[in-house]
């Protein structure tokens, strides 16, 4: 797996986790307007990036898939520590 | 429903198999403070909860619970690869080998098989945001200890990204509790009734 595919993975998993964080906080804070307004921010960066992994052949969704052949099972499982 | 997405919310890259330690870890896939059991407890609670937020919480903090499942089945899968059976019998994982070879099965360190008697679901918010409190400190507690057991900084570091994610949805259940106390309408007494069971009439908030 090449560096600059790895660099994609990090920051994949950084906006997601702030997705995560974010969710967490609105779900106990559903009027919080500037949070809100953050989590969509970070919501468009992330779904950018989540498509440029399905056009290298590692959709990271099912649905995602856009190849001719059907990446989502070929491609690696994360726990094979090539790219997780 | 859910969807699944093909990673791991944080990376595990072990490059050094070692069969003695993934007997100890296993404890946080099936053991009594383990993820299967966070995972089932919070998205079993959630059902019975009177307030959306609590709803809400409990679902996404669940759904979290279900990708450390994930993380703790991939650093056992990557501690038991390529093993030899010198190396199967030396570490004690032989006990473990003889029944799953090198598949993943929720067990304790002990060897107790996981079972829903870990989990709570008392269908009363004030009981299931205690267990839920204490569920996450239990968690804590137990990655503290496989940290007191490995100096290796591969498996060191998921393990103190999930230990710290434990740190953080206690706080979260924390923030909940309170709102299960001022969602509540008589202040002076939280036992007066079970708004999940004992007012149906009345709307979610």
């Amino acid at each position: 797996m090449n560096e600059q595919f790895e660099n994609m993975m990090i920051r994949v998993k950084q906006l997601e986790f702030v997705l995560v964080e974010l969710n967490l906080f609105l779900d106990s804070h559903p009027n919080d307007a500037e949070a809100l307004a953050y989590y969509k921010q970070i919501r468009d960066e992330h779904a950018t990036l989540a498509a440029k992994f399905a056009e290298c052949g590692m959709p990271l969704t099912a649905g995602a898939s856009v190849g001719q052949k059907w990446d989502w099972v070929m491609s690696p499982w994360p726990w094979e520590s090539v790219c997780n | 429903m859910w969807i699944y997405e093909k990673k791991l919310q944080f990376p595990v890259k072990i490059k050094n198999p070692n069969p003695k330690l993934a007997k100890i870890i296993i404890s946080q896939l099936g053991g009594p403070d383990g993820e299967y059991g966070a995972s089932m407890r919070y998205l079993s609670q959630r059902f019975s909860m009177p307030d959306r937020r609590i709803v809400g919480m409990l679902t996404d903090v669940g759904t979290e619970e279900i990708s450390h499942v994930e993380m703790v089945s991939a650093i056992l899968y990557q501690l038991t690869r390529n093993l030899s059976p010198e190396e199967i019998k030396a570490s004690g994982f032989d006990t473990y080998f003889v029944d799953h070879t090198a598949g993943i099965y929720p067990v304790s360190a002990a060897g107790v098989p996981y079972t829903a008697s870990y989990i709570g679901v008392k269908g009363d918010v004030f009981a299931d945001l205690h267990e839920d409190l204490a569920a996450e400190q239990k968690a804590r507690v137990t990655y503290d200890n496989i940290l007191r057991l490995t100096d290796d900084p591969d498996v060191r570091e998921p393990i103190k990204f999930l230990r710290e994610r434990e740190i953080v949805h206690y706080q979260r259940f924390a923030e909940c509790l309170g709102i299960a106390q001022e969602a509540f309408d008589d202040k002076k007494n939280f036992y007066l009734y079970n708004p999940a069971f004992d007012c149906g009439c009345k709307g979610k908030r």
